[in-house]
């Protein structure tokens, strides 16, 4: 597992993008603290105000500081994004290769549970999770959580199933080593690199799912400033301020192309036709 | 041939059986019941007896075991109950709107096979020069481009300042055109990338190379040798990707307004109006499945080889 650690670590380019994601994100996770006012506070004379001295990128539609406002409205959706995809990476990875191991009748009810619920396009699956958990940041990012481990677990349980009957894994049982050191210091060391590439490609899916659904109106909930319910509220005023448009859409996007390099990359370096 | 289409037809009975019951299952176990979450959006209150009274009315007082069979019963016989915001028929509601959902996504479609596949088919006969990157970037910044963000930003350039294009509703064909771009961008972008990958992969087989050094064109090689031999994986992935464009719909249908399956979908949401809900997730299932099969037999149809496959299963 450390040879290949290192591996990745030996890349440049993909050193660096690692850096300018966590730089990134660390910055709009500390920034409501650097937020000039409170984002919340409405000043009812000030609606869509054009930048001053106080509040340098204007005002919002209710006269909030829309500056502390783009700050404040980053540190929630990227939380949650880190977040979701650690937890289902954990649970979908635990489960896939559990299942696999298992065998038997557990291993193929688990699998046709895995066929049936991904017989349903994931933003359907995620809307009907959303009516049972509730509206609200926390809430749709559990939602998001049940549905999304999904894949996880298949691509597990189809990465053991690769060397389940290899020489290995039958070696150290017949050696009297027990199920669960074969689980974390047989099998896992193989199929953590096919998850965290899927892990470092959903970053971006997943920081695009939260804001969609912010933008629905199930996730943050009024007046928590979201970049994604900042865009359903800044719709309305699209002709007289298009900037409450252009700002939060374009930190969402920027942080998704970061995400999304840094996935690009690492798919390079991890390619099995360089040999890993 | 028939009788695989058959076979997987009749597989995709028991899937949307199963689907059904997962979902209906899900959102009866809820914590949150619909007549309590009603009278929390009106902002009022309400007495014990009255949402017995509301609860017992929709039939939400029996066993869930029960209430899945009464549904079931119904279902079969293509009664999906009534919504429970409007009481309309939830079948009336969904032959209404699924004519627009379906248009839009099949729009998105075929914008993303005729303009993604000339484009990965130039990139491939111009690669490492500037239509290669140009396209290479592209494809990149279509896949990371926030669909509802695209969405808003076109809206303002042909709505709001070049005043083109009507920025909301459904109505007319110039209703369509945005919806139509905004959905099938991410699809191009990333179709652009599969497609010119899938044909050099193909390219860079022995009789790719052999055609070429026979003297024939790289156009001619591309379309009459390379093409059909490459499509068949990349209709297979297309097909998959239908699950995204179905639900990318929604986004779309919200931002400008048309009146498609989607926007119904997210009312339902907040609501918890679960007859809706219910329907809905059963049409994406089975859309889904359709599209899938629909795939992998005209893949099969292109590529001979895929057949011995089918005839083993």
């Amino acid at each position: 597992m450390s040879i290949w650690l290192i591996r990745l670590w030996r890349d440049m380019p993909l050193r660096t993008l690692f850096f300018l994601n966590v730089l990134a994100a660390g910055f709009f996770l500390l920034a409501p603290f650097l937020a000039p006012n409170d984002p919340l506070e409405v000043h009812a004379d000030l609606a869509l105000a054009a930048p001053s001295t106080l509040y340098p990128l204007g005002n919002d539609a209710l006269g909030r500081c829309f500056l502390s406002r783009l700050l404040a409205g980053g540190s929630g959706s990227l939380f949650f994004t880190f977040f979701i995809v650690l937890a289902v990476a954990f649970l979908g990875m635990g489960l896939g290769m559990t299942a696999a191991l298992v065998g038997g009748r557990i291993e193929f009810l688990f699998m046709r549970f895995l066929d049936v619920a991904l017989s349903v396009p994931t933003m359907a699956l995620t809307l009907v999770m959303v009516a049972v958990f509730g509206n609200g940041l926390t809430t749709t990012a559990l939602a998001i959580i049940s549905v999304s481990w999904l894949v996880y677990a298949r691509t597990s349980h189809a990465v053991v199933l690769g060397f389940r009957e290899s020489g290995f894994v039958q070696q150290a049982r017949m050696g009297g080593v027990g199920r669960g050191r074969i689980l974390s210091h047989y099998v896992l060391p193989n199929v953590l690199p096919h998850i965290i590439i899927l892990m470092t490609q959903d970053f971006g899916d997943k920081l695009l799912m939260l804001s969609t659904l912010s933008l629905l109106g199930l996730g943050a909930q009024p007046p928590t400033p979201e970049w994604g319910f900042m865009l359903s509220e800044g719709k309305a005023y699209l002709e007289r301020a298009p900037l409450l448009l252009i700002a939060p859409g374009f930190l969402i996007f920027f942080h998704v192309v970061l995400f999304n390099l840094l996935g690009d990359r690492l798919q390079d370096v991890l390619d099995p036709k360089r040999g890993i | 041939m028939l009788s695989y289409a058959a076979r997987r037809l009749a597989f995709l009975v028991p899937v949307v059986f199963l689907v059904s019951m997962l979902s209906f299952f899900l959102l009866h176990l809820a914590p949150s019941d619909p007549v309590t979450m009603k009278y929390v959006r009106l902002g009022t209150t309400a007495s014990q007896e009255t949402i017995v009274a509301e609860k017992r009315e929709l039939g939400l007082d029996r066993s869930i075991p029960a209430q899945y069979g009464t549904w079931l019963f119904s279902a079969v016989q293509g009664d999906f109950g009534k919504s429970y915001n409007n009481h309309q028929s939830v079948a009336g509601i969904m032959a209404k709107r699924l004519p627009n959902t379906i248009a839009l996504a099949l729009g998105a479609l075929l914008l993303t096979i005729f303009i993604a596949l000339p484009l990965a088919m130039a990139a491939v006969l111009h690669q490492n020069t500037a239509l290669d990157y140009g396209l290479r970037l592209f494809s990149f910044w279509g896949t990371s481009m926030p669909t509802f963000w695209l969405g808003l930003l076109l809206m303002y350039a042909f709505g709001v300042r070049l005043r083109l294009l009507p920025v909301m509703g459904s109505g007319d064909f110039s209703h369509f055109i945005l919806p139509c771009i905004t959905l099938s961008v991410w699809l191009i972008a990333l179709y652009v990338r599969r497609f010119r990958s899938g044909l050099l992969l193909e390219l860079s087989k022995a009789y790719g190379k052999s055609l070429a050094m026979r003297g024939y064109g790289r156009g001619r090689i591309l379309l009459r040798h390379i093409l059909p031999n490459a499509a068949a994986p990349i209709l297979v992935l297309l097909g998959l990707s239908i699950g995204d464009l179905l639900g990318g719909t929604i986004v779309v249908e919200i931002i400008f307004g048309w009146q498609g399956i989607g926007s119904i979908a997210l009312e339902a949401v907040q609501n918890r109006d679960y007859p809706v809900l219910q329907a809905y997730v059963l049409w994406m299932a089975l859309a889904y499945g359709l599209a899938n099969l629909a795939a992998d037999l005209l893949a099969s149809r292109i590529d001979p080889r895929l057949r011995r496959t089918e005839r083993a299963a």
